[in-house]
């Protein structure tokens, strides 16, 4: 009986920390089902348009994520854990994290990806160009929303301390930031580098 | 901007893997916008086996619905059942962003449309002066393009020969 008692305390334990981790890294079961979303990208985009551009941008580290679903397309919110602002200002109601919000998600077990736009995830570490999201359903979300801009094109990755564009990192992602593509540069000198082109003149 | 504007339209189509089991297809338009019709005529008079009748019916194989998402940086999306890469195809949903759509002019509302009923084909993305091109900045205002070319027809005709 007693060893019955601690067999179940022991899936329990077991059960109720992986609930806590689910919860706080955002990781989901696995979907019954995968869709792709094929886009047309309204902008195409190169550092020097993203660094001019781009409201925020912040070296950051994905820490959350939570799905929702709007008119039909799912849509994922992640928590970012800012840990560098390299233009612009954090929004005064969050101290040391942002909202951002990527098209594509996990709903009632059915993922939705756009194909060249893969979801980022937990634990990814990014330099994000974002501007705030406005109209569509941004009345319905809690506080100040960000969108990469040019989806795929407005992020880059960091990988052993160097950048590499979601092309670089994603093959699927290639064709739509091949005007991006960094060649895996140190940190402080893609940093160096949109600091420059952001007071580029026109 | 101004040197990708210059390069030659080197292009060549992909594909996504996956094709309908018949050639003739309904749309159901659930936008205001005519530019789906003359997009689905741009298509019918490309010279591919490929024919797209718009309609009300709410039965059809493709429903294009227009809707106002936000910036979240795409104008046109296109889902594809069971899977893009499926043979055969069984219905397909097309999305057009009014945050984007609405601004544009008849054209290059058109070359968006364009795009997305050749995803709903079975059409990937391709570079250069084509319908495929991946971005409307770049298929549109650098290369002028709201009709299907002939490598985008070219790939059509490689999923529908």
């Amino acid at each position: 009986m007693k060893r019955r008692i601690a067999l179940g305390l022991a899936i329990a334990t077991i059960a109720l920390f992986s609930a806590v981790a689910y919860s706080t890294l955002g990781f989901q079961h696995p979907p019954s089902k995968t869709l792709t979303l094929d886009v047309s990208w309204a902008r195409s985009y190169d550092l020097t348009s993203l660094s001019r551009e781009a409201e925020l941008i912040v070296k950051g580290v994905v820490i959350g994520e939570r799905a929702l679903s709007e008119y039909d397309l799912s849509f994922t919110l992640h928590t970012v854990r800012v840990e560098r602002v390299i233009k612009g200002s954090l929004p005064t109601e969050s101290s040391e994290t942002i909202i951002v919000l990527q098209t594509g998600g996990q709903v009632d077990g059915t993922m939705l990806e756009v194909s060249d736009d893969p979801l980022m995830k937990p634990g990814d570490t990014l330099i994000l160009f974002l501007e705030r999201y406005q109209q569509g359903f941004a009345d319905k979300l809690a506080g100040t929303v960000f969108v990469p801009l040019g989806g795929p094109q407005g992020r880059f990755y960091l990988q052993s301390g160097r950048v590499y564009s979601a092309g670089e990192v994603y093959p699927r992602a290639e064709l739509v930031t091949r005007h991006l593509k960094t060649g895996g540069v140190a940190e402080e000198q893609f940093v160096m580098q949109v600091q420059l082109l952001m007071g580029y003149p026109e | 901007m101004a040197l990708l504007a210059t390069q030659p339209a080197v292009s060549a189509y992909t594909l996504l893997g996956g094709k309908w089991n018949y050639t003739s297809l309904k749309i159901y338009k659930h936008t205001g916008y005519p530019e789906l019709n003359y997009a689905a005529q741009s298509w019918n008079s490309a010279g591919t086996k490929i024919y797209f009748s718009v309609t009300y019916d709410t039965s059809s194989e493709i429903a294009a619905t227009s809707y106002n998402y936000g910036n979240t940086g795409w104008d046109g999306a296109t889902t594809l059942y069971p899977s893009s890469s499926a043979v055969p195809y069984t219905s397909a949903s097309v999305y057009f962003n009014e945050y984007y759509v609405a601004g544009y002019g008849s054209q290059k509302r058109q070359s968006v449309m364009g795009h997305e009923l050749g995803h709903s084909v079975g059409l990937g993305e391709a570079l250069g002066a084509v319908l495929m091109n991946p971005t409307t900045q770049g298929r549109y205002d650098w290369f002028h393009v709201y009709t299907p070319q002939q490598d985008d027809i070219n790939g059509v005709k490689a999923i529908y020969p």
